[in-house]
């Protein structure tokens, strides 16, 4: 399977279970990359659980970094310029009623980011959401969507489809899933909607 | 007219068996509700084809649907179209402008993905430099590259600019790209440095090199560096370098007649340039894609490169016309392993996936567990062509690779019952695109596994017999009663030959059944159809006369893996590694003899004489004493 993908100059490739790494000219831009933040030039963080983002490996990190309610900006609505790369901050929580206990992602914990860089690529990376409201109420043309589809903690196939079905992205990622199997219940059901690409 | 190694064919081909795929169970169409719409269409396949030339847009319309005589004869006399806006520029403005066209995959492991939109703003930065290049309509361009995102841009701003290009399969060598270039005499050749095979680098420029020095060419040449930085030479110029600026250009206004593209089609004493026009090409193309079952959100993956017609028709032309979204693959099928093929399937979401009978014949001894470790189930359909598919090779695809893991109407994935239509099309060079073969989004009847199904309406398909009947029914020489939209423009005198009384014969034997399942058992005038791939004996002899002065004879033999082979008869001194060497580098490895033998002179003559269509029933020496 291919372990990267180019659209518009910029590169993306997998980064363990839930993260990637973005490559726009020189500079690498590291979503959840867990521990792996060596050449970052910078590390967004959609919230600090291990597999996305620990301080236990970001406390040497040097170069920029984005971590919700830690840095300014980084909370639903806030806008962030790096050089001429735009981030807007989306929500990204857990629906409370989806889950009998406490939910996993409680709202205000994490964010997702849409990445806009120039030549009107607009890359989505979702974050440990489920499908919520606000997404429908986004109104920004994606290229490239990154979504959950392990179900548990995040979307199933399913609820990933929904995002697809809304958004219309040209090209989805899909991440944070154990098995294989999810990618292709994911797959079959979203595939007419976007073109569907695994990344080792 | 030895007709034992057609009979061979024929009993690998034909079971008496018709097979409904539980996908198609509600699509599958009465035989006569298919005969219906057929002889409809035959019956005036002039009205037939105007009414699907009217699903391209057209600048004016033609006065008249079909002038002249074939084989020299003009479809659509006086209408004009922009080809360009027929294949790419209609998408403009409509949903399929931001999606997907082409994902490119590298033997190493990368990929890269334009959209429409990208495709078209690439595209132009090259046909405004073609053009400030002075490269005017009608001039040629050459295109030798494996494929890549860039190849086939450079032949999408050569149909912008009215510019024929002619793609050259990577797997010639440097004498018969010479050769190809001094026919077309090109304003600009386009190449790339190399590409990977099995990890190796294949050195694709020195090759142009060797070729651009044999034919004593001046013109330009691009490079796209596709694994480094190569340094040029006076002359070349690099890709990035060449389209650096960011103009656009106009879309040319052809006539229907105007040459789109051309190639160098394999006869029994050479390889001849044939050429294909705007209009009847489009026309042919455009409805034959969307009846096999191209629709604009599928995800499709061909196996065959341009530089062979189905490459040319159905990996760029139809499926973009249509607006799917097209998989390159530029790497082999066994690199890192034998699941090359179907990891791509189930990686990229592929649901058409069309390669050849050679291809799954290889991938069939590999082993079942190669493609059942992965899941293929967005396959809709399985399109095979380019060769005779033996019925043991159709059961192996229908079951193996077709049935899937998720039941699907009366699919069972535990017994491998099959699920997908898996359908083999007969095609050749000077039709232009299908002829025959069952289709997914038309007249599909149940499959005869072996068969390349039934002739597609507007193709009037009938038997020419021994003794010169003919007939729609029994053996004999495939012919077309009447022309077709594609016919070629320019051709060489072979082709001319294979018109006579108002028809024209394929050069094709074969069998329609009473049903009207047509089998096609292998070529009548000595071509070889090895791998899938069209060969000229005659070219092989020819190179060999030029290296080594060589006196030799190179019969097809029947080959259970390659369908027939280059068998190679000499006489004279030379070793059989120094032939291999010298086929291998001067026409390329696709034509590598399978035996070589070496002959008194007389005995070489003697063969000669019985005649160069002389098929072999196997290679091997015993094959050729008994004939």
């Amino acid at each position: 399977m291919p372990r990267e993908l180019s659209l518009r100059g910029i590169t993306i490739s997998r980064v363990g279970l839930v993260g990637v790494k973005i490559q726009h000219g020189d500079k690498t831009y590291c979503i959840d990359p867990g521990s792996e933040i060596e050449k970052c030039y910078i590390v967004l963080c959609t919230h600090m659980h291990v597999k996305h983002c620990s301080y236990e490996y970001l406390s040497s990190f040097k170069g920029e970094l984005l971590v919700p309610s830690t840095h300014a900006g980084v909370e639903p609505g806030g806008i962030i310029q790096l050089g001429d790369t735009n981030i807007l901050v989306v929500p990204a929580y857990s629906k409370p009623e989806l889950y009998f206990e406490a939910p996993p992602h409680p709202k205000g914990c994490c964010v997702g980011y849409i990445l806009r860089f120039p030549n009107n690529l607009n890359i989505y990376y979702m974050g440990d959401t489920s499908f919520i409201e606000e997404i429908l109420r986004i109104n920004e043309k994606i290229t490239i969507l990154i979504p959950p589809i392990g179900g548990g903690y995040v979307m199933t196939p399913e609820e990933a489809l929904e995002v697809v079905k809304s958004l219309r992205p040209a090209i989805t990622i899909p991440v944070h899933y154990d098995k294989v199997e999810q990618y292709y219940r994911f797959r079959d059901i979203a595939q007419p909607y976007t073109q569907v690409i695994k990344l080792s | 007219m030895n007709e034992q190694p057609y009979k061979i064919v024929f009993e690998k081909l034909y079971r008496d068996e018709k097979i409904v795929p539980p996908s198609m169970k509600w699509k599958t169409v009465k035989f006569e509700e298919y005969k219906a719409i057929y002889e409809e269409s035959v019956k005036d396949v002039f009205s037939f084809w105007q009414r699907e030339a009217r699903n391209l847009t057209w600048c004016s319309t033609w006065s008249k649907v079909y002038d002249g005589s074939s084989p020299r004869a003009t479809w659509f006399k006086g209408g004009k179209l922009s080809a360009y806006y027929n294949v790419i520029g209609k998408h403009r403005e409509t949903w399929i402008w931001s999606k997907a066209a082409l994902i490119w995959e590298g033997e190493e492991g990368v990929a890269r993905a334009v959209t429409y939109g990208e495709l078209d703003a690439l595209v132009d930065k090259i046909a405004y430099s073609m053009k400030n290049n002075g490269l005017k309509p009608g001039e040629w361009i050459i295109i030798y590259s494996s494929p890549t995102i860039e190849s086939i841009a450079t032949m999408l701003a050569a149909v912008k600019l009215g510019v024929p290009f002619e793609p050259v399969f990577t797997g010639f060598g440097f004498w018969e790209l010479a050769r190809r270039i001094k026919h077309r005499e090109p304003k600009l050749v386009f190449t790339s440095d190399g590409f990977y095979r099995r990890g190796r680098i294949i050195d694709v420029l020195n090759t142009l090199r060797k070729a651009v020095e044999q034919a004593n060419y001046r013109g330009q040449v691009v490079v796209y560096s596709r694994i480094g930085a190569p340094s040029l030479r006076e002359n070349e110029v690099l890709f990035d370098d060449f389209t650096s600026t960011n103009e656009s250009t106009e879309e040319y206004v052809a006539n229907s007649e105007h040459p789109l593209f051309g190639l160098h089609s394999g006869y029994r004493d050479d390889y001849e340039p044939i050429t294909h026009s705007t209009g009847g090409f489009l026309v042919q193309v455009y409805s034959t894609s969307r009846w096999v079952g191209i629709r604009p959100r599928d995800t499709y993956f061909c196996t065959v490169w341009p530089g062979w017609i189905t490459g040319v028709s159905y990996l760029v032309f139809g499926p973009l016309m249509i607006g799917s979204t097209v998989l390159l693959y530029d790497g082999g099928p066994d690199y890192p392993s034998w699941d090359r093929w179907w990891s791509l399937i189930e990686d990229y979401a592929v649901t058409l996936f069309l390669t050849t009978g050679g291809a799954l014949r290889l991938l069939s001894r590999k082993g079942d567990e190669n493609v059942r470790r992965h899941n293929m189930d967005t396959l809709k359909a399985i399109i095979v062509t380019a060769e005779p598919l033996e019925a043991d090779i159709w059961w192996w695809t229908y079951r193996v690779v077709g049935t899937g893991y998720t039941s699907f109407i009366e699919s069972i994935p535990s017994q491998l019952s099959g699920r997908i239509p898996v359908v083999n099309m007969y095609i050749q060079s000077e039709v232009g695109t299908f002829i025959s073969g069952n289709l997914v989004n038309y007249t599909f009847t149940p499959i005869a596994p072996g068969s390349s199904g039934t002739p597609i309406p507007g193709f009037h398909v009938m038997i020419l017999s021994e003794k010169g009947e003919i007939g729609n029914e029994g053996f004999g020489e495939i012919i077309l009663l009447k022309p077709w939209p594609a016919m070629p423009i320019e051709y060489p005198p072979e082709y001319a030959e294979k018109w006579k009384d108002n028809y024209y014969r394929t050069g094709d034997y074969g069998y329609l059944s009473r049903e009207g399942y047509l089998y096609v058992l292998g070529r009548t005038d000595g071509v070889l159809k090895t791998s899938g791939y069209r060969l000229s004996p005659g070219a092989i002899e020819k190179a060999l006369r030029q290296a080594l002065g060589l006196n030799t004879l190179v019969l097809p033999c029947l080959d259970d893996l390659k369908f027939t082979s280059p068998l190679l008869l000499y006489s004279g001194g030379s070793g059989e590694s120094e032939i291999r060497e010298l086929v291998r580098k001067y026409v390329g490895a696709i034509s590598e003899p399978s035996l070589i033998v070496n002959l008194d002179q007389s005995l070489l003559e003697e063969y000669r004489s019985k005649g160069a269509n002389l098929i072999l029933p196997s290679c091997s020496k015993e094959a050729l004493r008994n004939n």
